[in-house]
């Protein structure tokens, strides 16, 4: 009778497989609240992570993946939240970060941008290590800044626009046409937003570069640390490396999505390797049934070359209808 | 009176019946690949319990009674290690009867698990009390210490009981140890790795193998400062809209499917 219970699992797994089908084909989620919507609670920080499909080539991915920052960047600028963190494991983000500077930026600044002129957004690479002699290094106290750390982390802070070329301004109308703000009301100002690109390396490797960090000025600060205890870093010291300049701050809200089209009809989320410190409180959204969402996008005409709105809005939706206690 | 005689044998009757199903069932969910290390976050006991009109207390007693439920169900499904987030070091914040109520629980549950023919003794289950320790009251700790002693030998499965625990302060006593161990051996001056952090782990050094599901229950979809570091790769995330006390097998199911769904995928 050994070939009853897997007989059994396989029709188990032919049924589950049905509903699975059915859910994706006839399910039909209320659409969403519009990216402008007066919620609850919207996320300060957004975190979008990405997740190549393996059955197209990397070049397809990672053109998905650009357009899909570059998307999601405006939808933030709208729907105000000011600080996005994009993450992808192998880093394809990373390589081209130069390229996502470029397309972020607003085209009145790029027409300025001349060679001479110094460029206003400012980029933080993650640094290099310094020469083997690092007597010049800083100690790595609470209150001084770590110098000597690879965290792994891209910042780039996108400023205002400056209120000068009001003229220019308007070409910024092709990206801004669902705000509330009136057409022919001038706005000069376009919201500022934070990018932080991030893979792997800002992840489980930049915690244990922290530590190093932590052992280098354990062992600068007294031939023997063993017994002082306040060599050893606390939950907060650790953060404030973590979360600090070098690093980026815990996101409110995390989208994971997949290039599709999916080879699952619904798999379980999974984080990919996002950083793990700064997945404490974070809400994760991840849309369940991708081929519903691909048989019921709201244009079937719209080229899938990214992310789509609607996703975007459900997980804001999403976000503020969840509730926090705390520990409570 | 009448009512109940009839009931009584009926009710035993229907239970027999509920039983010989789920042993039914989990013997054909373990013909396929089965997980070998499954969390828990035990979520929801305090709403089950307002949902029922009783009062918290006994909402963490029914979830207890859940946790041993379903800890026998993964046991019984050749799961080689379960975790459960028992209690968060954030849940000191909550008022001081509760807790006290929880702690008093836990140390009652700890020594009812302890007792010969009980979960523990019957399945050959290691007991592994994870997180802050000194942060319990001496009772709590007593209680715990007693039940890892009793088990220290059982080698079929391996159960870390988190309390009271949190993620970040797991990875920070890993930096601790791991910068500790390297300031007594001096001569070793490698870049510290990813790996070496995630050996120090108190997972890892309970022997713990890598983390393939995380459940939680009660619909919330965040990971609240549990296994931050284990979740963070491919163990599969999985948020259930039950409440703790009431998740069971049939709540589970699917995510076991979920998981066979993916070990052939791969194959």
């Amino acid at each position: 009778m050994s070939w009853l219970a897997p007989a059994v699992l396989a029709l188990l797994h032919a049924l589950y497989r049905l509903v699975l089908v059915f859910k994706s084909v006839f399910r039909r989620d209320k659409e969403p609240l519009p990216l402008t919507a007066a919620r609850s609670k919207t996320p300060l920080h957004l975190a979008l992570v990405l997740v190549p499909n393996s059955a197209v080539d990397e070049e397809t991915n990672e053109r998905y993946m650009l357009e899909s920052v570059v998307q999601t960047a405006g939808w933030c600028k709208v729907a105000g939240i000011r600080r996005l963190s994009v993450y992808d494991h192998e880093g394809i983000l990373a390589s081209s970060s130069l390229e996502l500077r470029k397309r972020l930026l607003p085209p009145s600044e790029t027409e300025e941008v001349e060679e001479d002129s110094p460029v206003e957004c400012s980029i933080r690479y993650p640094l290099t290590p310094p020469p083997s002699d690092d007597a010049e290094s800083r100690p790595l106290s609470p209150h001084s800044r770590p110098v000597s750390l690879k965290l792994g982390v891209t910042t780039i802070r996108f400023p205002n626009n400056t209120p000068k070329s009001k003229s220019k301004t308007s070409a910024n109308r092709g990206s801004t046409k669902r705000r509330r703000v009136p057409p022919n009301e001038e706005k000069a100002e376009e919201p500022p937003l934070t990018l932080h690109i991030l893979s792997y390396q800002s992840g489980k490797p930049a915690v244990a570069a922290a530590a190093r960090a932590f052992l280098d000025d354990a062992q600068r600060r007294q031939p023997n640390s063993l017994n002082d205890p306040l060599a050893l870093p606390s939950i907060q010291d650790l953060n404030a490396v973590l979360e600090g300049e070098h690093g980026f701050p815990s996101p409110d809200l995390m989208i994971v999505h997949q290039k599709p089209p999916v080879a699952q009809l619904h798999s379980p989320v999974q984080l990919g390797g996002f950083p793990p410190w700064q997945s404490r409180l974070t809400e994760i959204y991840c849309d369940p049934y991708p081929l519903n969402t691909f048989l019921w996008q709201e244009s079937p005409l719209e080229d899938k070359s990214s992310i789509g709105e609607a996703e975007f809005r459900r997980a804001l939706d999403e976000f503020a209808s969840a509730e926090m206690r705390l520990g409570k | 009176m009448l009512p109940q005689l009839i009931s009584s044998p009926f009710a035993w009757v229907r239970d027999q019946a509920a039983a010989k199903a789920q042993d039914a069932l989990i013997a054909v969910l373990k013909a396929g690949p089965v997980p070998q290390h499954v969390a828990f976050i035990l979520d929801g006991n305090r709403r089950y319990a307002r949902s029922k009109g009783m009062p918290v207390k006994l909402g963490h007693a029914d979830g207890f009674y859940n946790l041993r439920k379903m800890l026998e169900i993964c046991i019984k499904l050749n799961v080689r290690c379960v975790s459960a987030y028992a209690f968060s070091i954030e849940n000191f914040k909550r008022s001081p009867e509760e807790v006290a109520a929880l702690m008093s629980l836990a140390e009652d549950k700890l020594l009812e698990l302890c007792q010969k023919g009980d979960i523990l003794d019957q399945y050959g289950i290691r007991l592994v009390v994870v997180g802050h320790r000194d942060m319990l009251p001496e009772r709590v700790l007593a209680a715990a210490e007693k039940a890892e002693n009793l088990t220290k030998n059982n080698n079929r499965a391996i159960f870390n009981l988190c309390m009271p625990y949190t993620s970040r302060d797991e990875i920070t006593t890993a930096v601790h140890s791991t910068v500790q161990s390297r300031l007594e051996d001096e001569t070793d001056d490698t870049e510290i790795t990813a790996e070496e952090i995630e050996a120090h782990l108190m997972t890892s050094l309970s022997g713990s193998p890598p983390l393939d599901i995380l459940v939680r229950s009660s619909g919330v979809k965040r990971l609240s400062d549990y296994m931050l570091w284990q979740c963070s790769e491919d163990a599969q995330l999985q948020f259930s809209s039950t409440y703790w006390p009431e998740f069971g097998l049939l709540d589970f199911m699917p995510i076991i499917l979920d998981y066979q769904r993916k070990v052939w995928s791969k194959a």
